[in-house]
C-alpha cells in the first residue's frame, strides 16, 4: 500500500472488468469518502480525505462545500503540525505542513501556500513526494513555472530511487512525478509535455506493469480519490489522466483522430468517464452519436462546466434539440436548450427545481445568470454571476453578461471577418438592428463576413442537384434570407453545416425577430 | 550580519490560531544603522532609525526576505518574482522582475546578486536595473558570501558552485551531499546541516571537497556560525535540533596545525581544551542566528524567541511574526496589531 500522497487531481476510475456494467456517480464517491472520514481517525487519511472531498465537490461546481472541505483539511493539517512538533517528529511535521500548504493553495491563499511549501521542503527536500505536492499546489495557483521546477525535483529524485530499486511502486511513483511535470509544462513547453505523457503511457502499458494490471482485473477496483491510496488506483488514475491530457494536446493541434483515440482508450477502461465523454461528444460529427455521448456525459456529471459549455455550442447549432425527463442530468440539458430557444423563464423554472433537489452550485449559477440576463433582469444576473466561487466559471459568466449588454466589437469597429460570433453578440446585434434608426450599425456591418455553424429549419431538394434553404439559427439566434436560396449540393439535417454570410438587417414581427442575412457559402463542417 | 533575515523568511507561526502572522519582513543594515520593514499590506519598505520611521520607498506584495549590504538592500518577493533594490544613501528604490522564485540574495561591493531557484539562475543587478545572469544547477536554493566570493548550493544535486562576482562566471564546482536544510560559510569552510541523516558536513573551500560528516543530535535543521577564528579558538558552529530541543555547539573545522597551536596556547594560559557547551530548551527550537556576540534561537511551533548565553538560556517572549532583525544589542520585530517596530533587548 502506498502512502496517500500521489496527488492526481479529482479522478474517477474503475477496472476494465466492471467498466461495462457498473456506473460510478459522484454521489457514491462522496459518500465513500465521508464514510472513510467517519471511520479513519489517522491524521494523514483525514487530511487526504478532506482534500479529495473538496476536489469532488469542485468538479460538481459545489464551491461552498468544496471550500468547507479544504478548510477542514487545513484545520486537520494545522492540528497535526502542532502534534508532530510536540512529539518531536519532524518528518510527520513536514508531511502535515505539505498538506496544509496544498489546502491553502486550494483555498487560494497563495502566499501562505508558498511559505508552507518552503517550510516542508526545508525538512524533507530529499522526498520526491514532498516536491510533488509542492508542484500540485503551485499548479492549483497557476504558478506553472514554480510547479515545473518542483516537479523536476520530484522526477530527479524519483529517477534516482527507481534506478536503485526498480519496483512497481517506485516506477509508478516516478510516472506520477512525470505526470505532474507534464501538466506544469503543457502551456509553455507542449512538446516536452507530450513526450513525457507518451513516456508515462508507454511505461504503464508495458510488461513491467502486467502483474499490477492482473491484480486490478481481479480486485474489481472501485475507488476514487485524487490522493490515491493504492498502487492499483494510482495506476488507473494516472493512465486515464495522461491520456486525457494527450487528447487535449492533440485537439489543440487539430489532430482530431489522435485525440479521439486517446478518449476512446479512456472510455475502454471506464465507460462513464465524464471528461472523455464530453470531449467525444464535442469531437463527434454524427448527430445521434453526439447526443448519445452528451447524454452519458451529463449522466456521469451533470454539473461539469466544460460539458455545459460544449453542450451550449452544440445546441446553438442544432435547432429543436429537446430533452425531457425528471432526473438532474436531463433537467440541466433542458436548461441549456431552453436558453438557446430564447425561453429564459422556462430555464429559470428548471433551475429552481435543480437547486431544490441538488443544492446550488457554480455551473447552475452560471446558467442562472444567463437566464436572468436574457429575461431582462440584469441586476439579478450580475449578482448571480458575482456569487460564483470558481474563478474560470465566474469569468465566463461575467464575460457573457458583458457581451450581452455591450455593443459587439464588430459594431464598434469595422472588421473584415468574424469567425464564430458569440450568441450574446448576435442577440445584441439583432436587438440593435430591430431598431429602424440603427444606421451606423448597418454601415459597420456592411463589409463584414461572418462564419458560423448554422442550423437550417428545412431543406428542399430542387432536383437540379441543388437544395433550397430559407431560415435557421446561428449560435442559437434566428436568421432568414430575403427569399429561399439554392445551394449546390444535397444538404440535410444529418450533418452540421457552416455558413459564411453578411448581416443585412433584422426581420421583425410581433412574435419574433430574425437576422436578415445574405449567404455567401454553405459547406459541411 | 550574514543575511540574518534571509534564513528566517519562511516559517510558520502556529500560535493565535493563525498560520502566518502576515507578510512583513524586517532586516537590519548594520553600517547604515537602519532597520528596514517591508510590508506586503502597504507594499512599502520603511527605514527606521531606532523606533522612528525616517523614510520609505515602494515595496512588494509578498515580501519574503531582506538582505542588506553597506549601501544597498534587497527586498525579495519569491512568490511574485519581484525584487526591490534599495539605495540606503539616496533613499531610492529600483523595482525589477526577476527570473522565477528569487529566494536568496547577497550584496557584494554594492552590487546585488539574486538567486532565482526555479529558473536555475543567479543574476546581478546594475544600478539602472539592468540584469546579467549566469546559469546555476537546478534546485539551487542557497547563496552564500564567503571572503567576497559567491557560493551557490543546490539542495537537489548537492553541487556547490563558486561564482566570481566580477565576471559572473562559475569558476569552481564541487559536490557535497544533497538535501541540506541550511548552509552557512566562514572564510574557510561551508557548513551544511542534514535533518534526515542527523549530520553536519563541513565543505573545505580551499580544496573544494567535503570533509567527513559529523553526527549532531537527532534532527539538526538550522545552523549559525558564532565568532570569528582567533588565536584561541576556531569559532563555533551552533546547530538547532528541534527534536532534541537543543542547540548543539561544536568547534569549527581547523587544520591539524592550527588546532595543535591553539591547544598549546590554551594550555599555556590555563584555559584547557576548548569545549563549547550545548543548550537545552523547554521547546523544540528550529532556527538559530548569531548576531555579534549573541546567539538567538526560535521555536516556530510556539513562536518563542530565546537569547542563548554560554551557560543560560533566556526566553525573550512569544512573537507572532515571521521575521526578526538582529542588531548587536537588540532584536527588532514588527508588531502588526500596533503597526509598530519593537526592539527587544
Amino acid at each position: 500500500m502506498k502512502t496517500a500522497v500521489l496527488l492526481l487531481g479529482a479522478v474517477i476510475f474503475a477496472s476494465p472488468l466492471i467498466a461495462q456494467q457498473q456506473r460510478l456517480s459522484s454521489d457514491y464517491e462522496i459518500q465513500s469518502i465521508q464514510k472513510e472520514l467517519a471511520r479513519d481517525q489517522r491524521p494523514l487519511a483525514r487530511m487526504a480525505g478532506y482534500l479529495n472531498l473538496g476536489d469532488l465537490y469542485s468538479t460538481r461546481g459545489e464551491s461552498s462545500r468544496s471550500i468547507e472541505s479544504y478548510r477542514s483539511a487545513l484545520a486537520a493539517a494545522g492540528k497535526e503540525r502542532m502534534h508532530a512538533r510536540e512529539a518531536s517528529d519532524l518528518t510527520r511535521y513536514a508531511n502535515a505542513t505539505s498538506y496544509a500548504a496544498l489546502a491553502s493553495a486550494k483555498l487560494g491563499h497563495d502566499s501562505d501556500a508558498f511559505s508552507l511549501f518552503e517550510e516542508s521542503t526545508r525538512y524533507l527536500s530529499s522526498s520526491a513526494k514532498t516536491w510533488n505536492l509542492y508542484a500540485s499546489g503551485m499548479m492549483v495557483l497557476q504558478r506553472n513555472r514554480k510547479a515545473a521546477a518542483a516537479a523536476r525535483n520530484a522526477v530527479t529524485i524519483g529517477e534516482r530511487i527507481t534506478a536503485a530499486e526498480p519496483t512497481i511502486a517506485n516506477r509508478l511513483d516516478l510516472a506520477v512525478y512525470q505526470y505532474s511535470l507534464a501538466s506544469a509544462l503543457v502551456a509553455d513547453s507542449p512538446a516536452e509535455a507530450e513526450s513525457l505523457l507518451h513516456k508515462i503511457v508507454n511505461s504503464l502499458t508495458s510488461d513491467a506493469f502486467a502483474a499490477l494490471r492482473d491484480r486490478i482485473a481481479r480486485s474489481e477496483l472501485f475507488e476514487v480519490y485524487s490522493t490515491t491510496s493504492s498502487d492499483e488506483s494510482a495506476y488507473l488514475s494516472l493512465l486515464n489522466r495522461s491520456r486525457l491530457r494527450l487528447g487535449s494536446i492533440y485537439e489543440e493541434r487539430g489532430d482530431i483522430t489522435a485525440a479521439r483515440k486517446q478518449y476512446e482508450e479512456v472510455l475502454r477502461l471506464r465507460n462513464d468517464e465524464p471528461t472523455a465523454l464530453a470531449r467525444m461528444a464535442r469531437l463527434t460529427s454524427e448527430n445521434a452519436e453526439k447526443l448519445r455521448y452528451f447524454s452519458e456525459a451529463f449522466a456521469a456529471n451533470p454539473f461539469s462546466f466544460e460539458l455545459v459549455k460544449s453542450y451550449e455550442s452544440f445546441v446553438a447549432s442544432r435547432r429543436g434539440v429537446r430533452t425531457e425527463g425528471n432526473d438532474t442530468s436531463q433537467k440541466v440539458r433542458a436548461v441549456v436548450e431552453q436558453l438557446a430557444a430564447g425561453n429564459p423563464r422556462g430555464s429559470l423554472s428548471l433551475i429552481s427545481q435543480i437547486e431544490k433537489s441538488s443544492g446550488a452550485n457554480d455551473t447552475i449559477s452560471y446558467l442562472k445568470a444567463q437566464a436572468f440576463s436574457a429575461a431582462g433582469d440584469q441586476a439579478a444576473a450580475r449578482a448571480t454571476a458575482a456569487s460564483i466561487r470558481q474563478v474560470p466559471v465566474r469569468r465566463a459568466a461575467e464575460s457573457d453578461l458583458s457581451s450581452a449588454l455591450s455593443e459587439p466589437s464588430f459594431l464598434q469597429k469595422q472588421m473584415a471577418r468574424v469567425d464564430d460570433p458569440s450568441a450574446g453578440d448576435l442577440r445584441k446585434t439583432l436587438e440593435i438592428l430591430s431598431d429602424p434608426g440603427s444606421v451606423s450599425a448597418r454601415e459597420a456591418l456592411d463589409a463584414t463576413v461572418f462564419s458560423s455553424a448554422a442550423t437550417f429549419d428545412s431543406f428542399t431538394p430542387e432536383g437540379d442537384g441543388t437544395t433550397a434553404m430559407l431560415s435557421g439559427t446561428v449560435a442559437g439566434v434566428p436568421f432568414r434570407f430575403s427569399l429561399p436560396m439554392k445551394f449546390r449540393g444535397t444538404f440535410d439535417a444529418s450533418a452540421p453545416l457552416r455558413m459564411d454570410f453578411r448581416i443585412l438587417g433584422a426581420v421583425t414581427s410581433e412574435a419574433d425577430a430574425s437576422l436578415l442575412v445574405e449567404p455567401l457559402k454553405v459547406v459541411r463542417q | 550580519m550574514k543575511g540574518l533575515t534571509l534564513s528566517i523568511a519562511f516559517f510558520a507561526a502556529l500560535v493565535s490560531g493563525q498560520l502566518f502572522a502576515g507578510q512583513t519582513v524586517v532586516g537590519y543594515a548594520a553600517e547604515a544603522r537602519l532597520t528596514l520593514v517591508a510590508r506586503g499590506e502597504t507594499r512599502e519598505i520603511t527605514a527606521y532609525e531606532g523606533d522612528t520611521a525616517v523614510w520609505h520607498v515602494d515595496g512588494v506584495a509578498n515580501p519574503s526576505a531582506i538582505v542588506t549590504g553597506a549601501r544597498r538592500a534587497v527586498v525579495l518577493d519569491a512568490l511574485a518574482n519581484r525584487a526591490v533594490i534599495v539605495n540606503l544613501q539616496a533613499h531610492h528604490a529600483t523595482s525589477i522582475t526577476t527570473p522565477e522564485s528569487p529566494v536568496a540574495a547577497a550584496v557584494v561591493n554594492d552590487q546585488p546578486f539574486i538567486l532565482c531557484r526555479d529558473d536555475a539562475a543567479l543574476i546581478r543587478v546594475a544600478d539602472d536595473g539592468s540584469v546579467r545572469r549566469v546559469s546555476v544547477d537546478p534546485g539551487s536554493s542557497n547563496l552564500l558570501l564567503s571572503a567576497r566570493r559567491l557560493l551557490v548550493y543546490s539542495r537537489i544535486t548537492g553541487s556547490i558552485l563558486e561564482v566570481d562576482p566580477a565576471s559572473l562566471t562559475v569558476i569552481r564546482r564541487g559536490t557535497v551531499a544533497p538535501f541540506a536544510s541550511d548552509v552557512e560559510a566562514d572564510d574557510r569552510n561551508a557548513y551544511l546541516t542534514y535533518p534526515s541523516t542527523a549530520e553536519v558536513i563541513a565543505f573545505d573551500l580551499a580544496t573544494f571537497r567535503s570533509r567527513e560528516p559529523m553526527k549532531v543530535g537527532a534532527v539538526p535543521t538550522d545552523l549559525a556560525l558564532i565568532g570569528g577564528s582567533t588565536i584561541l579558538s576556531a569559532g563555533t558552529v551552533a546547530v538547532a535540533d528541534p527534536s532534541s530541543k537543543k542547540i548543539w555547539r561544536a568547534e569549527r573545522m581547523q587544520s591539524l596545525g592550527a588546532a595543535t597551536g591553539r591547544g598549546f596556547l590554551r594550555g599555556l594560559i590555563g584555559l584547557g581544551l576548548y569545549r563549547p557547551s550545548s543548550s537545552q530548551f523547554p521547546t523544540g527550537v528550529d532556527r538559530v542566528w548569531a548576531a555579534g556576540k549573541n546567539l538567538y534561537a526560535f521555536d516556530s511551533a510556539t513562536s518563542t524567541l530565546y537569547r542563548v548565553g554560554s551557560h543560560e538560556v533566556k526566553k525573550l517572549g512569544a512573537f507572532d511574526v515571521t521575521s526578526f532583525a538582529f542588531a548587536d544589542d537588540s532584536v527588532a520585530v514588527w508588531n502588526d496589531k500596533s503597526a509598530r517596530l519593537l526592539h527587544i533587548r
